[in-house]
């Protein structure tokens, strides 16, 4: 099967937005399908990595629970924008995940380098 | 050039399902190829044969079925962003025992694996969406 | 490699505008579409764009809202044909919403 470059781009807040999950939908299916899927966490999407998440309290579902899986579909590099995790005061040891932390310049180029981006 | 077009956004709360459909339209014109229109999130709405558009406002439903109508186009509606938000064609009204569909052709519905396929089968995927 | 990136909200989504430009590349180019075009009329918003890319704003968008006499000098009214073409002659598209 022919394969592209994918990245999907991630900026929003976990929960209260449709986006969050679709973009991961998007990527497990692309990864199951064996495109080469990278995932970039900006803005308030950092959050959606953050470990402590306990989100049945409200009747969501885990975000957190689906990045882990990440790594099983073979999306071994996550990307965190590094200027987010400083703004929330988020250290990359409070993460579900291992992370590639980069700056707007990194992300600059991951976007040249791909063959698809989409951002939610 | 081959497109495909992913749509991310309301047909009542965005621009996206029109925006989508100029770019869809004006693309055919110049005699490109339209390999795949995906409707995703919250565009699904756009296929429900039940709305009723105001008589001064454009009809998005109406004008996406006719311009895939016209040019065979491959209007695919996200099953699972579709489900939960009630655009059922008749088979999955049945299955879910629900009391009607709104769902019909030229419109299908069909997983994000024909996503991820319009995405490699296509020399461009442009997104129209919105938060 | 060139990207089209197209950017559809106003400019008051700060933050969306801040990280579509500190994307841009030298040879990519921006399209400005729907309330996105809303940026296209004050050029102080692109002064940390590289010089090279090419800022573009869709005419019917304009149109619609009533600016397109009020483009800054360096963004430029364009077709939806000229959309197309554009998508054309980039390897991709990016969209920022």
């Amino acid at each position: 099967m022919q394969q592209k470059k994918l990245l999907i781009i991630l900026s929003r807040a976990p929960y209260g937005n449709a986006h969050s999950k679709d973009a991961l939908d998007i990527a497990l299916t692309a990864a199951a399908f064996e495109q080469e899927v990278a995932l970039l966490f900006c803005e308030d999407a950092c959050s959606i990595l953050l470990n402590s998440q306990q989100p049945e309290k409200t009747g969501q579902k885990n975000l957190a629970s689906i990045c882990s899986a990440l790594p099983m579909y073979d999306i071994e590099t996550l990307y965190v924008e590094q200027r987010a995790l400083k703004e929330n005061g988020i250290n990359a040891s409070d993460l579900i995940l291992p992370v590639l932390e980069v700056d707007q310049a990194a992300i600059a180029s991951l976007i040249r380098e791909s063959d698809i981006v989409l951002r939610f | 050039m081959i497109f495909s077009i992913l749509i991310y956004g309301s047909p009542t709360n965005s621009l996206s399902v029109e925006s989508a459909y100029r770019f869809t339209k004006t693309a055919l014109a110049a005699g490109h190829t339209i390999h795949r229109v995906f409707f995703y999130g919250e565009s699904v709405y756009a296929a429900s044969s039940l709305s009723v558009t105001p008589r001064d406002e454009v009809d998005c439903f109406q004008a996406w079925k006719e311009l895939a109508e016209t040019h065979d186009l491959d209007v695919v509606v996200c099953i699972a962003a579709a489900l939960k938000r009630g655009v059922l064609d008749p088979p999955e009204a049945k299955r879910h025992e629900k009391l009607a569909y709104n769902l019909a052709p030229p419109f299908s519905l069909s997983g994000l694996g024909q996503l991820t396929d319009a995405a490699l089968t296509s020399d461009r995927l442009i997104t129209f969406g919105s938060a | 490699m060139r990207t089209l990136h197209t950017i559809n909200q106003a400019p008051s989504n700060s933050q969306l505008w801040s990280s579509c430009l500190a994307a841009l590349l030298p040879e990519d180019t921006l399209l400005l579409i729907e309330n996105g075009v809303l940026g296209g009329t004050q050029a102080h918003r692109f002064a940390a764009v590289p010089n090279s890319v090419l800022i573009y704003a869709l005419t019917p968008d304009l149109q619609t809202r009533g600016i397109a006499e009020q483009l800054a000098p360096n963004v430029i009214a364009v077709s939806d044909e000229t959309f197309v073409q554009l998508a054309c002659e980039h390897q991709k598209v990016v969209s920022w919403f």
